[in-house]
């Protein structure tokens, strides 16, 4: 979201360039400083840009430090709704990047599910899928199955890195739901493996307390445990809001 | 609360496999499937291919059985482990041994151990190649102390067995048969196989008739002659040295086979062991099936083919036994 403020001033490398404006995307921090150009017919003339993520702007009363330039806001009240916007941590971008990593897990994960339930239906096929690439002298079940554990440890572990590094910028409601989310998909990707409508019933309206949406989609049990995870992932991204 | 319940997530559970408790690799003959057996083949045809139930090896024109061992050992090695074939607590292989194919089977299995092997070997009016081959085939069962139940292609031609609800089976047919008998009592025959295997001995060749029944026969005592009768041409009396009986048949006539058996095995002089396996029929018709299998002193079967072998290897160098380690 982009939020523009009116300037009452503007002093960049010596020189003054008066009345101008300056417009901040929320979500990535980016600040554009325009100026006024011309007498009779004015136009706003782009200054400079500044990114908000590398260096913090500096705030002092109605004046703002944006490396060589000084800006001077409006009114008072114009430079607290500044400060809050430079302060307020990037939630979609947390978000983002969040939803990919636990998706990562999740394809993982099911993965794992199906390997197993293929072995468990008809292992010989299962092995002789896989027998190719077992180095000689080793057993092809247990291969398949302990590089499955691996990935499945190596997903959740890169999953646990990315929400450990990133939720710490958001309140802790909001990380709170995020974990039940996990929780409730991992529930509902086992429904969907097991087969049991009642489990996955309960999961559903679980999944809508903690993130209101539509989730009739993937309510369908013919879905597969590969794309369960994800639709309702992000289903319930989709409709997560940040208060 | 939910960050801990997470963790949960990175375990899966593991998967139950249920694999059959016997395993049994055609090799150059169709297969005999036998109910809760996991039976597969090995074939030759135009083209490779790979599936659970048949592996197919693309045929080499002219080839012997050191062209398909050099050639295919290494992708049968990785296919039988593939198929899970190891993972039965009691294997067989059945061969035809004048077939290149049945060396290639031997060399490739990885652990020799509870695998029987029941073949058909050549005999004197086989080609001088066939006995070549069976004679490997022999040696190399030898060597790796593989447990061997042999019948002749004459024996296998004279087999005729009348069974009801399929009628009179003659030669190879008749063969099939027994090997589904056998195939069917694979851990009971791995068994004897072991015990056998701990006495020194490896060959075993059979006797056997199905179907029998008081019409046919007076007396349980009666059969037990006949099979010796049947064994005239492959070994003598005095050369047997075990004997164990597998035998289907009413309750009421189980003991009196035992003691037919018993009996029978007492003109036996030179044996040193002997057992029995009975089952019952569960249809309960006063018909029996007795088949036993006889442990043999010496390989005479192996030794009537080394001229052949001799033959063949002294014009050929690749077919001799000893290129089998140069392969492996």
């Amino acid at each position: 979201m982009k939020r523009s403020f009116r300037l009452s001033g503007i002093l960049y490398r010596g020189k003054s360039y008066g009345p101008g404006s300056l417009f901040i995307d929320s979500e990535s921090k980016k600040i554009e400083i325009e100026y006024q150009k011309g007498f009779i017919r004015k136009h706003q003339v782009r200054l400079l840009e500044f990114d908000g993520n590398t260096s913090r702007p500096l705030i002092k009363d109605a004046k703002v430090i944006l490396g060589d330039a000084n800006v001077f806001l409006g009114s008072p009240d114009d430079s607290k709704a500044f400060e809050m916007l430079v302060a307020r941590p990037n939630v979609e971008g947390i978000l983002k990047e969040v939803e990919e990593s636990i998706r990562r897990f999740f394809l993982s994960r099911a993965s794992a599910l199906v390997l197993r339930r293929a072995v468990g239906l008809n292992p010989r096929e299962a092995l002789l899928a896989f027998a190719e690439d077992v180095p000689d002298g080793r057993d092809p079940l247990e291969i398949m199955i302990s590089n499955s554990d691996a990935g499945l440890t190596r997903a959740i572990d890169e999953m646990n890195a990315t929400l450990e590094a990133r939720l710490k910028e958001v309140p802790p409601e909001v990380s709170n739901r995020i974990y039940a989310m996990i929780y409730a998909v991992g529930l509902f990707q086992d429904s969907i493996d097991n087969r049991d409508d009642a489990r996955r019933k309960e999961v559903i309206a679980f999944l809508t307390k903690v993130s209101p949406g539509k989730y009739l989609e993937t309510e369908s049990a013919n879905i597969g445990v590969e794309n369960a995870a994800v639709e309702l992932l992000k289903s319930a991204f989709d409709s997560f809001s940040v208060p | 609360m939910f960050k801990d319940a997470c963790a949960e997530l990175a375990v899966v559970p593991k998967p139950e496999i249920k694999l059959e408790e016997s395993a049994v690799l055609f090799a150059g003959m169709s297969p005999v499937r036998v109910p809760g057996v996991f039976t597969t083949e090995v074939l030759c045809d135009v083209s490779e291919s790979r599936r659970v139930d048949l592996l197919a090896l693309k045929k080499i024109g002219g080839g012997t059985w050191f062209d398909y061992c050099r050639e295919y050992q290494a992708t049968l090695d990785s296919w039988l482990r593939g198929v899970g074939f190891y993972r039965a607590q009691s294997r067989a292989v059945v061969v035809d041994s004048t077939n290149p194919l049945s060396v290639l089977v031997l060399l490739s299995l990885r652990t020799p151990e509870r695998t029987v092997a029941f073949t058909i070997v050549a005999d004197k009016d086989s080609t001088a190649v066939e006995q070549n081959t069976s004679y490997t085939f022999l040696e190399l069962a030898r060597r790796k102390g593989i447990p061997l139940v042999l019948a002749s292609v004459s024996q296998v031609k004279e087999l005729e067995f009348l069974v009801e609800s399929e009628g009179l089976l003659v030669g190879f047919k008749a063969f099939e048969r027994l090997v589904a008998y056998f195939v069917g009592a694979l851990p009971v025959l791995s068994d004897f196989m072991r015990s056998d295997l701990r006495l020194g001995v490896t060959v075993h060749t059979f006797s056997a008739v199905m179907a029998a029944s008081g019409l046919v026969f007076t007396s349980p005592s009666e059969i037990f002659r006949l099979q010796i009768e049947q064994l005239s041409g492959e070994a003598r009396p005095d050369e047997l040295v075990t004997a164990y009986l597998l035998a289907s048949g009413s309750n009421s006539m189980r003991e009196e086979l035992v003691m037919a058996f018993d009996r029978f095995t007492r003109g036996l002089v030179n044996l040193i062991t002997k057992d029995n396996a009975l089952e019952t029929r569960a249809d309960e018709v006063d018909l029996y099936d007795v088949i036993i299998l006889f442990g043999l002193k010496d390989a005479r079967i192996q030794l009537s083919l080394a001229r052949g072998y001799e033959r063949i290897a002294k014009e050929t160098k690749n077919l001799r036994v000893e290129e089998l380690e140069k392969i492996v």
